[in-house]
C-alpha cells in the first residue's frame, strides 16, 4: 500500500514536471525561432529570451476590456492557457510510460481538447465585435475544418499499425515492429507535420510575424486583448506550437531519450534531450519559413488537401503491405 | 536494412513534393534531393553487404544526378525561370495528387505480385521504388512544362534504378556505368531541345504546340 501511494506520488511528480517543462520552455521556443529566423536574414535578431520580456511586461499591464463584451471574452484568455496544458497531461511530455492521468483521453480525446482553445478563442475574437477578429476567426475555422480529416486519419492510421490510440501506448510501436511500417511512418509523420504547421499558425499558411491585418489568421484573432490576457493569449499559442511539435518529435519521429522512472536523473536527461529535439525541430521550421513563401487563402485546400491525400496513403500502404 | 528502408521512404515523400511543386526551380532542386537519397540507398547498402559497385555506384549517382544533371538543367531552363516561374498540369492540382495516391497504391500492390527474390531490401522498398517510377512517367504525361517533362523521365528513372537495386544489388559495375552516362547524355540532349524549343516558340509551355508548321 505504501508503495503503492509512492507510485501515485511519484507519477504526480512527472506530471507536474512535464506541464512545468511545457509552461516554461515554450516562451523560449518561439524566441529561438525568432532569432535563428532573424540570423538567417542577416539581422541581429531579438534575444532568445524575448518572449519572456514580452510575457512579463504584458502580465504587469492593467486589462482593459471594451464594454459590449460578454463573459466570454474574459474567460477565453484563460481557456485558450489551460488547454495545452491539460494537452501536455496526456501526450508522452518526457517520460516513456503513462502517468497516472494520461489515460483520461485518447489521442481524438486530446484532439478536441486542443480544439477546445480554438474555439473559445474563435468565439472571443468575433465577441469584441472587432472586423479583424471575426475575419481571423472565420479563417482559423476554415484551416482548422481542413486540417481535420487528416487529424483523424493519422490518429487511424497510427492507431491501426500499433492497436492503440493512447499516445503513451502508440509510442514504441511504430519503432519496433517489421521495416514494412516505414513507408505508412514516413507518410503519416510528414502528414502531422503540415497540419501541426497548420494549426499552429506558421508560415505556409499563416505568417506569425505579419504586420499586414487583412492576412493574419493566428495574430488579427488577438487585437482586443491587452495586458495579462493578451500575455495568456500568447502564451497558449506559444503551449499549442509546443505541445503539437512534442507530439511531432516523441509520438511520431523520434522517442528516444524519454524518462523510464521518475528520478531526478532521468527527468533531467529527458528534459535535455527533449531541448535537443525542440532545437532541431526550431530548425526545421526556421527552413520551412525561409524558404516558403505563405501560400494564398484559396489554395489551403489544396495544401491540406495534400497532407490528408499522403495520411490517407500512409493508411493504405499499411495494410497492402501486409 | 533499416536506414535503407528511411531513405526508400524519404524518396518517396520527396517524389511526391516533385509532383505538387509548382515552380521550376524548386522541381529541379527536388529531383536532386531525390538522387542524393538514391545514393544514399545505395551507400548504406554498402555497409550491409560491402559490395564495393555499391558504394561506387551511390558516389556516381549523387555526382552526376545529384550534382550535375540539376545544375544543366538550371542552366538550360534559367530563360524559363526568368520569364515564369509557375507551371500547371494538364489536370488540375489536387487531381494530380489523387492520381499520385493512386499510381503509388497500384505501384504497392503490384510489389507484392512479383515473386520477390529475398535480397537486400524488405519488398516495401521494391512497392516504393515501382510508385516512383510511375509517378515520374505520370509527370512526364501530364506537365505542360518541356523542362518538367525531362524531370518526371528522370524521375521515373531514379525510381527504375531503385527497383534495380531491390531485384540485383550489385549489378555489374560497367552496366551501372552506363546507365548513369546515358542519362547525362540523355538530358544533353533533352535540354537542347528545350532550348531549340524556346527558340523557335517562345515558350517551353508544350500546350502551345498545337500547329504543324512546314
Amino acid at each position: 500500500m505504501a508503495l503503492f501511494r509512492s507510485h501515485v506520488l511519484a507519477a504526480a511528480v512527472g506530471q507536474v514536471v512535464a506541464i512545468l517543462t511545457v509552461v516554461g520552455f515554450s516562451p523560449l521556443l518561439k524566441g529561438v525561432i525568432e532569432n535563428l529566423k532573424a540570423k538567417v536574414q542577416s539581422r541581429q535578431g531579438p534575444s532568445v529570451l524575448q518572449p519572456y520580456y514580452d510575457l512579463r511586461k504584458l502580465l504587469g499591464k492593467e486589462r482593459t476590456v471594451t464594454g459590449n463584451v460578454s463573459f466570454l471574452f474574459r474567460v477565453a484568455p484563460y481557456v485558450v492557457f489551460a488547454t495545452p496544458v491539460a494537452f501536455a497531461m496526456l501526450i508522452p511530455v518526457l517520460t516513456a510510460m503513462p502517468l497516472s492521468w494520461a489515460l483520461m483521453a485518447d489521442m481524438v480525446g486530446s484532439g478536441f481538447v486542443i480544439g477546445i482553445g480554438g474555439f473559445f478563442g474563435n468565439l472571443a475574437a468575433m465577441d469584441s465585435g472587432s472586423p479583424y477578429g471575426g475575419l481571423g476567426s472565420s479563417r482559423s475555422r476554415f484551416v482548422s475544418s481542413l486540417a481535420e480529416p487528416t487529424f483523424i486519419v493519422v490518429f487511424f492510421a497510427v492507431g491501426f499499425i500499433s492497436g492503440g490510440t493512447v499516445p503513451f501506448a502508440v509510442n514504441g510501436a511504430l519503432f519496433t515492429s517489421s521495416s514494412h511500417i516505414v513507408p505508412s511512418h514516413a507518410l503519416v509523420a510528414a502528414a502531422f507535420l503540415m497540419v501541426v504547421l497548420a494549426e499552429a499558425g506558421r508560415l505556409p499558411l499563416d505568417n506569425p510575424n505579419s504586420s499586414q491585418e487583412l492576412s493574419m489568421i493566428e495574430s488579427s484573432r488577438l487585437f482586443e486583448f491587452s495586458g495579462p490576457d493578451q500575455a495568456l493569449m500568447e502564451w497558449g499559442g506559444f503551449m499549442k506550437l509546443f505541445v503539437l511539435l512534442i507530439v511531432w518529435l516523441n509520438v511520431l519521429v523520434l522517442p528516444l531519450g524519454l524518462a523510464d522512472a521518475i528520478t531526478v536523473p532521468a527527468l533531467l536527461v529527458a528534459i535535455l534531450t527533449l531541448s535537443a529535439k525542440m532545437l532541431g525541430a526550431a530548425v526545421l521550421l526556421v527552413g520551412i519559413e525561409s524558404t516558403l513563401a505563405k501560400i494564398r487563402i484559396l489554395r489551403v485546400p489544396e495544401y491540406l488537401g495534400g497532407s490528408f491525400v499522403l495520411a490517407f496513403l500512409g493508411l493504405v500502404l499499411y495494410t497492402v503491405g501486409r | 536494412m533499416l536506414p535503407e528502408v528511411i531513405l526508400a521512404a524519404l524518396i518517396l515523400l520527396v517524389t511526391f513534393t516533385f509532383i505538387v511543386t509548382r515552380q521550376l526551380g524548386a522541381a529541379v532542386s527536388t529531383y536532386a534531393v531525390q538522387s542524393w537519397l538514391l545514393g544514399g540507398v545505395s551507400i548504406a547498402l554498402f555497409a550491409d553487404s560491402h559490395l564495393i559497385q555499391l558504394l561506387l555506384f551511390g558516389l556516381l549517382t549523387i555526382a552526376v544526378k545529384g550534382i550535375a544533371v540539376p545544375q544543366i538543367l538550371r542552366r538550360r531552363s534559367s530563360f524559363a525561370l526568368a520569364g515564369r516561374r509557375e507551371t500547371v498540369y494538364f489536370v488540375r492540382f489536387p487531381t494530380a495528387l489523387l492520381i499520385g495516391a493512386g499510381l503509388t497504391l497500384i505501384g504497392f500492390i503490384v510489389a507484392t505480385r512479383i515473386p520477390y527474390p529475398h535480397q537486400l531490401l524488405p519488398e516495401s522498398v521494391l512497392g516504393i521504388a515501382l510508385a516512383v517510377l510511375l509517378l515520374g512517367l505520370f509527370t512526364t504525361t501530364a506537365r505542360r512544362d518541356a523542362i518538367l517533362q525531362v524531370g518526371g523521365l528522370l524521375a521515373a528513372e531514379n525510381g527504375l534504378l531503385l527497383v534495380g537495386l531491390v531485384l540485383a544489388p550489385g549489378l555489374s559495375l560497367l552496366i551501372e556505368f552506363a546507365i548513369v552516362l546515358d542519362v547525362l547524355i540523355a538530358v544533353l540532349v533533352m535540354g537542347f531541345l528545350v532550348a531549340r524549343m524556346h527558340q523557335e516558340v517562345s515558350t517551353t509551355d508544350t500546350s502551345e504546340l498545337t500547329r504543324l508548321r512546314g
